[in-house]
């Protein structure tokens, strides 16, 4: 709990070479975090829901913030 | 979902993919087999891809995995025989009969079961006595031609070796509805090879069926496949898989790559297609939505197609994936989950159906999970819809 899954402060994401593309997350290391929540990638697949996605996402920064997770 | 443990949620595929892909101290920091073992209850049903407001396709993340995995550790026999199945099934139709006879008798199933890793307790999906394209070959010219306009087929590898009757129905369904079939040699979708993390033979695929189809595909003339994940491929993979020359192209024609559940919808939508074109006969139907189609594209454009007929009523069974998903349910140490799944929904939902009532899933796999686990025959919506034409 207290070694995996937690960041250091300034701590580089590396870059990951893939086949499959995934700009759209700025690369697949960062669709995980998309994914489980620790990350925010701010692109949208279509903008229907654009004003729920923003209000969700907002909401997982303020969380984010308060458990100290991203700076 | 089915086994309640925190292993096997979609977080914790993101949570293990995270850890090892920030901390790894390998080359390669896909090669690690804890990663393995958290990705491999994963049913590549992109069902994340739309439920979860992050839509992430684990499926995408699963596959990328396990190429990088492999690439590191070998691609396993199975692995390797299932995203091999179409050139299987090709060497297969050259001596059918026989190719038949093992994939059913008891004892010869059996032995290739074991030897492959295969779940005893399903059946092997059939070769049909002729293949999709040679059918077409025969006969295409005779529906290649439509007062209401013309569609491209995409030929994918299960309606071409195993459900070709539902592909020739659609071919005549199609026909009779207005509309020009017309139809170029393709490769395969390459949806065996990307569910197995093979993705550079996936690639070299996509590349061909791009090739093949950029110049020829636009929204006069659609390409539409009778496979759900056969042709949604069109839309979702490939622009993120070919290469950087094509990617422009892919992009451009994927809006026009439909399933023919959206064509159809499209075209009653339009007005382009009635229900006087169908009988008034009462029918009930349930329907199962393919994963894909839920992710990608709308099961509601499949139910608006069945209920065209004046009197045909359509129930949306609320089941998730049916538990196969492409081969997983075929695998022994699967087969529990694969059922487990069928079970929490779909298998209640079809055997509560009527005798009468007709079920319905356009996908490949879907029907044939629907068989194993409840013993009841489902049609694709084109097979419905054909035996309801006046």
């Amino acid at each position: 709990m207290d070694e995996s899954l937690r960041y250091e402060e300034d701590q580089a994401t590396p870059e990951i070479k893939t086949i499959l593309d995934f700009s759209n997350t700025e690369g697949i290391l960062r669709a995980a975090e998309k994914c489980n929540g620790s990350g925010i990638v701010e692109s949208y697949r279509d903008q229907e829901d654009l004003c729920v996605r923003v209000i969700w996402l907002q909401e997982m920064k303020r969380i984010q913030h308060e458990q100290g997770r991203i700076s | 979902m089915a086994t309640r443990d925190e292993k096997d949620t979609t977080r914790a595929r993101a949570n293990i993919l995270r850890e090892f892909l920030t901390n790894s101290d390998k080359a390669n920091k896909f090669d690690h087999k804890e990663i393995y073992d958290v990705m491999d209850l994963c049913l590549s049903c992109k069902g994340c891809l739309s439920e979860c407001p992050s839509n992430v396709d684990m499926a995408s993340l699963k596959a990328e995995f396990l190429y990088q995995y492999y690439k590191a550790n070998g691609v396993p026999l199975r692995a390797r025989a299932i995203a091999n199945i179409t050139k299987l099934n090709s060497l297969g139709m050259k001596f059918r009969p026989m190719a038949n006879f093992t994939l059913t008798n008891d004892f010869t199933s059996s032995l290739l079961k074991k030897q492959l890793g295969v779940a005893q307790k399903r059946s092997l999906p059939k070769l049909y006595k002729i293949t999709l394209t040679k059918w077409l070959k025969k006969n295409g010219h005779l529906y290649s031609k439509g007062e209401n306009g013309s569609v491209y087929l995409f030929i994918d590898e299960f309606t071409d070796y195993n459900d070709t009757e539902i592909g020739i129905t659609a071919v005549k369904l199609l026909h009779r509805l207005g509309y020009g079939v017309k139809w170029v040699k393709n490769h395969e979708s390459g949806r065996t090879y990307l569910s197995k993390g093979l993705l550079d033979e996936a690639k070299a695929l996509a590349n061909k069926n791009i090739e093949i189809f950029k110049d020829r595909i636009d929204e006069q003339i659609p390409l539409i496949g009778i496979e759900p994940s056969g042709i949604l491929s069109f839309r979702d993979e490939y622009p993120r898989l070919v290469d950087e020359r094509l990617k422009s192209a892919a992009r451009r024609i994927a809006p026009n790559c439909l399933t023919i559940d959206e064509f159809l919808a499209n075209e009653m939508k339009k007005g382009n297609i009635n229900s006087t074109a169908f009988h008034t006969t009462s029918k009930n139907i349930k329907l199962h939505g393919h994963c894909h189609q839920k992710a990608l594209s709308k099961v509601s454009d499949t139910a608006w197609i069945l209920s065209l007929p004046e009197n045909y009523s359509v129930d949306v069974i609320p089941s998730g994936c049916c538990g196969m998903a492409g081969s997983f349910g075929y695998e022994e140490e699967h087969y529990d989950v694969s059922m487990k799944v069928g079970e929490m929904v779909l298998f209640p939902a079809v055997r509560a159906a009527s005798q009468e009532t007709i079920i319905a899933a356009p996908g490949t796999s879907c029907r044939h999970q629907i068989m194993d686990g409840t013993k009841k025959k489902s049609l694709h919506p084109v097979e419905i819809l054909y035996q309801a034409l006046v």
